[in-house]
């Protein structure tokens, strides 16, 4: 199966990131190889309780802005100091 | 075959996703999961393709959260580094707190990661309980 590169090129024509570029033919390459219609579509008739669009909040952030947002690091710093918590309870148990 | 194309591509940004999340917590973790990219980026998919066959769930988009469990695995599987298992579980717990009001509780988190610390995490929460019990959490359904 060959894969159309225009769409994917497309999002990196302006870019001067020449890894970036690279890493995405390699990875476009690497999912052409994996995928098959037979893989992805096996449940199409039977099960469809994923939501259209299955990604977190964030997710759709990335996928915008190119890197995770404010809220983000926000609520990083917030679980970085209950897993300080977490991990000194740990350490109390070992 | 337009959809397949589109899959793909979903497929390349949700993983491009997941490793910003990883890259956030440890810039170290960017340049280890670029070194394993071979390997990680078909594993990575295998796995979330078994994971819908077992499940039953017609993949229509690929799901970050999803994609977070398993590249966590697949890359302490090879490094045998927990720090990608304990990075794993803050990525989920911040996207579940972004995603909804609910949480994961500090007993529950404080139990798993016990279990990632004695190696029991498998037999404990099988193939897919960490990432269950965290999906559960979050607005969307398992």
């Amino acid at each position: 199966m060959s894969i159309d590169f225009e769409e994917l090129l497309s999002e990196t024509k302006n870019s001067e990131d020449a890894g970036m570029f690279k890493n995405l033919i390699y990875n476009t390459k690497r999912a052409d190889e994996i995928f098959t219609d037979d893989e992805i579509f096996f449940l199409k008739e039977k099960n469809t309780n994923e939501p259209q669009n299955c990604k977190s909040n964030e997710a759709n952030y990335i996928l915008s802005h190119g890197s995770v947002s404010e809220k983000y690091l926000k609520l990083r710093e917030d679980a970085n100091a209950r897993y300080a918590k977490i991990e000194t309870r740990l350490f109390t148990n070992f | 075959m337009q959809d397949m194309q589109k899959l793909k591509h979903d497929y390349l940004q949700t993983f491009n996703c997941a490793k910003e999340y990883f890259s956030v917590e440890n810039q170290g973790f960017r340049q280890e999961i670029e070194n394993h990219l071979d390997d990680v980026y078909s594993y990575v998919l295998q796995d979330t393709i078994e994971y819908c066959k077992d499940n039953r769930v017609f993949i229509k988009n690929f799901d970050d959260y999803k994609i977070v469990y398993f590249l966590a695995i697949k890359m302490y599987n090879i490094t045998k580094n927990k720090a990608y298992m304990l990075a794993m579980l803050k990525i989920l717990d911040i996207l579940v707190k972004q995603d909804s009001d609910k949480f994961v509780s500090e007993d529950i988190i404080f139990k798993i990661i016990l279990h990632i610390e004695k190696d029991t995490w498998q037999e404990k929460y099988g193939e897919y309980g960490i990432y269950s019990i965290f999906k559960a959490c979050s607005k969307h359904l398992v």
